[in-house]
């Protein structure tokens, strides 16, 4: 068989049914209610949520979704940046996941309805492409997502980009954030679900610190359902047993030391710098921003972003009252906001938590909190 | 999609921008004489105008046929218990559509499934009679939207057998690389059809024997509770199944 | 929060390859990759790049490391009364 029909042979719900009697099991012999524990990673909420997961994992076992959507961490000025650029008449080229997410007045959606140029693309080479074709035109790629994405980033910027091509850079770095959720007040994350394809690039070993650190332990786990399931199970048998440490439970994409070649070029072009995550903190060193070398690539450098116009009509900030930090941090459910489903809804979302499919209030918000359907036939 | 036993024409009405290229004019003209012919049915009024240039964007056209039905089948009558077939493979034409419009340069069998359904819905009215109870065209939206409309009009609500939905390997394989569920994105040659139980293997058996329903399949099952929800059974677990808001488009997470 | 997709590789051009995803092709850059990758091989795409050489034996090598999980208290009564309830159902073709 091959490889890309054998990742089928992970989604074989016979194995799934008995990873989730033994998570069962597991959680039980932990002895005490809930067991709270965390993933970092939109893609590990779409599948939970694809494949009806959360429906077959114990009651006693609270899975949190944490700040691992770099579409909802995505800061409001980062959005008022590329907002600003296309209203500017600047052609902006971004990934589909960031067209709908809204800044202090407008998303970009917004204003390629208004007539600005504003292109979704699949990947930076079709960004680099779409430049390469109209020279004499500036063509900025506003750049999102965590190490993974930003790796693409950093090698096009490597291999020759065409002069009139530059980037708007609002990659994040994950490590960083998970001590952050974990010091949080009121935290009760007792493990942590890690995300696969990150540590493809970073390697295990990026976490060995943080749980020495903070004596909790980590499972880096893969996406589809058995990886998740089994991850689990691996991550409570290790808070039962009182063990943190680092396990890789995605071993046929992630090693320990990971991908060399991608990290080269991720810190050949980025260096890390403080900066704020929208509904959660700010994150030192969770920022990417282009070194010098490349500030000709750099769009805040090469234009002069005036962000401000926008603000001419904002409307009065909700962003004070949003709870989405505490959510993610998992003290706190999106029916303790005073915002949820009132002032903060999926066509226009205050917090992280409302802006993307994989956001908690967004699936709160859609499915009405976690039904039960085993039952409806 | 109502039922029509008896086609008799369809209107067309065409506004042109000035200066849309002529060429392009005779493609889209030829084509459609083409799908007439396949059909069976002549376009037989229409009119044309012509508008300033940057007053639309290219071209619009709009098309309503009208038929003779001996028994009207809406998208409304369905009640708990019944059935629901799918004629063929679903997220065909909307995942080919966006592979060529965001320039995806996917190479392979992806391609959109649009044909007409007219003999095809003849063979089921003829195999299932009264018991063909609800039938829909899952166009934009998808079945997901299409299934949610029906739901709410009906007063029900759906299990979804997410495994027993067709899906082509092309339209999954860019399913999986858009991160785009099939059940979200627009068909444009197949039906959703509600059936009473007694008849549903009848209607299926002759849905398979016809060539543009090679892949039907039963899909799901009406139910009382929760009205207006699609209630999906993925193997692993049950969610809701969303309606899509707006145009879907591919993610990178 | 990365969508990663694995393909097998059709042909390898420079820095370029042919990558099949159940049927369908499309261009993936190699620049990323820190092995060296041919026609055959399986590989993890995330926006148009290969980001990892999947070696294919390691998903065999995941799978039994996932029955170890379960045979680590096995309750063979409950496992047929699963594959019973799975067996009715039908499985994905």
């Amino acid at each position: 068989m091959s490889a890309p029909l054998r990742t089928l042979e992970f989604r074989d719900p016979l194995k799934a049914k008995q990873l989730g009697a033994r998570l069962s099991e597991v959680v039980d012999q932990v002895g005490r209610e809930p067991v709270s524990v965390m993933h970092v990673c939109g893609s590990h909420e779409q599948a939970i949520a694809r494949f009806g997961l959360r429906s077959a994992f114990p009651k006693k076992l609270d899975v949190v979704m944490g700040p691992g959507c770099p579409v909802c961490i995505t800061d409001v000025p980062e959005v008022d940046e590329a907002v600003a650029l296309a209203l500017q008449g600047v052609r902006v080229a971004t990934y589909g996941d960031m067209l709908r997410v809204p800044g202090t007045v407008k998303s970009l959606g917004d204003v390629r309805g208004e007539g600005a140029k504003v292109e979704v693309v699949y990947g930076i080479d079709q960004a680099l492409e779409l430049a390469r074709a109209t020279p004499a035109e500036e063509l900025v790629f506003f750049a999102t997502g965590f190490e993974t994405t930003a790796v693409a980033t950093a090698s096009a910027l490597l291999h020759d980009p065409p002069p009139n091509f530059s980037v708007l850079s609002a990659h994040k770095y994950i490590p960083p954030v998970m001590e952050i959720v974990t010091e949080m007040p009121g935290s009760r994350i007792e493990g942590f679900l890690a995300a696969g394809h990150a540590a493809v690039i970073t390697g295990s070993n990026v976490f060995e610190q943080f749980v020495r650190d903070h004596g909790v332990p980590v499972v880096v786990a893969g996406f589809e359902p058995l990886d998740i399931l089994a991850a689990l199970v691996r991550l409570t048998e290790l808070v039962r047993d009182r063990e943190p440490k680092v396990v890789n439970m995605f071993p046929r994409c992630v090693t320990a030391e990971g991908n060399r070649v991608a990290q080269e070029q991720l810190w050949q072009v980025f260096t890390p710098t403080g900066g704020q995550w929208r509904g959660i903190a700010h994150v030192p060193n969770g920022n990417l921003r282009l070194r010098d070398d490349f500030a000709r690539f750099d769009a805040r450098r090469r234009f002069t972003i005036d962000v401000a116009k926008l603000w001419a009509y904002a409307p009065p900030r909700l962003l004070g009252q949003c709870r989405c930090g505490e959510i993610m941090s998992g003290s706190k459910r999106p029916s303790d906001c005073a915002l949820f489903g009132k002032a903060c809804v999926p066509e226009s979302p205050v917090g992280a938590c409302m802006v993307s499919t994989e956001g908690t209030c967004r699936i709160w918000h859609q499915y009405g909190g976690h039904l039960d359907l085993r039952s409806v036939s | 999609m109502m039922g029509a036993t008896k086609l008799l024409g369809l209107t067309c009405g065409v506004i042109i921008e000035e200066g849309f290229e002529r060429d392009a004019l005779d493609r889209i003209q030829a084509s459609m004489r083409a799908a007439c012919r396949e059909a069976g049915v002549p376009i037989v009024t229409g009119d044309t105008k012509v508008m300033g240039r940057g007053e639309l964007d290219g071209l619009v056209i709009n098309t309503a046929g009208f038929a003779l039905a001996s028994r009207v089948v809406r998208d409304n009558g369905l009640k708990a218990g019944d059935r629901l077939i799918v004629t063929g493979t679903v997220g065909d034409h909307g995942l080919a559509v966006m592979a060529a419009r965001n320039k995806l340069q996917l190479a392979g069998d992806l391609k959109s499934d649009v044909a007409p359904l007219f003999d095809l819905v003849q063979q089921v009215l003829s195999a299932g009679g009264e018991g063909v109870v609800a039938m829909k065209d899952p166009t934009r939206g998808g079945v997901a939207s299409a299934l949610h409309e029906m739901a709410a009009k009906a007063g029900v609500g759906v299990l979804l057998d997410e495994r027993s939905v067709p899906v082509s390997d092309a339209a999954r394989a860019a399913s999986e690389l858009l991160g785009i569920d099939p059940l979200h994105v627009a068909n444009e040659g197949k039906a959703l059809i509600g059936v009473r139980p007694e008849v549903a293997d009848r209607v299926l058996a002759a849905l398979q024997a016809h060539p543009l329903g090679r892949d039907a399949a039963l899909i799901g099952t009406v139910i009382a509770e929760p009205v207006g929800k699609l209630v999906l059974d993925t193997g692993f677990g049950r969610r809701l199944l969303a309606e899509p808001e707006g145009e879907p488009l591919p993610r990178i997470c | 929060m990365c969508l990663g997709v694995p393909g097998r590789v059709v042909s390898v051009n420079g820095f370029s390859a042919v990558v099949d995803f159940w049927g369908v092709q499309k261009q993936v850059l190699l620049h990323l990759v820190d092995e060296p990758v041919g026609p055959g091989d399986y590989v993890l795409n995330h926006v148009g790049y290969a980001i990892r050489k999947i070696p294919s034996e390691d998903i065999a090598a995941t799978l039994a490391m996932y029955d170890q999980l379960l045979d680590a208290k096995p309750e063979d009564l409950m496992r047929q009364d699963i594959e019973g309830e799975v067996g009715a159902s039908k499985g994905r073709p």
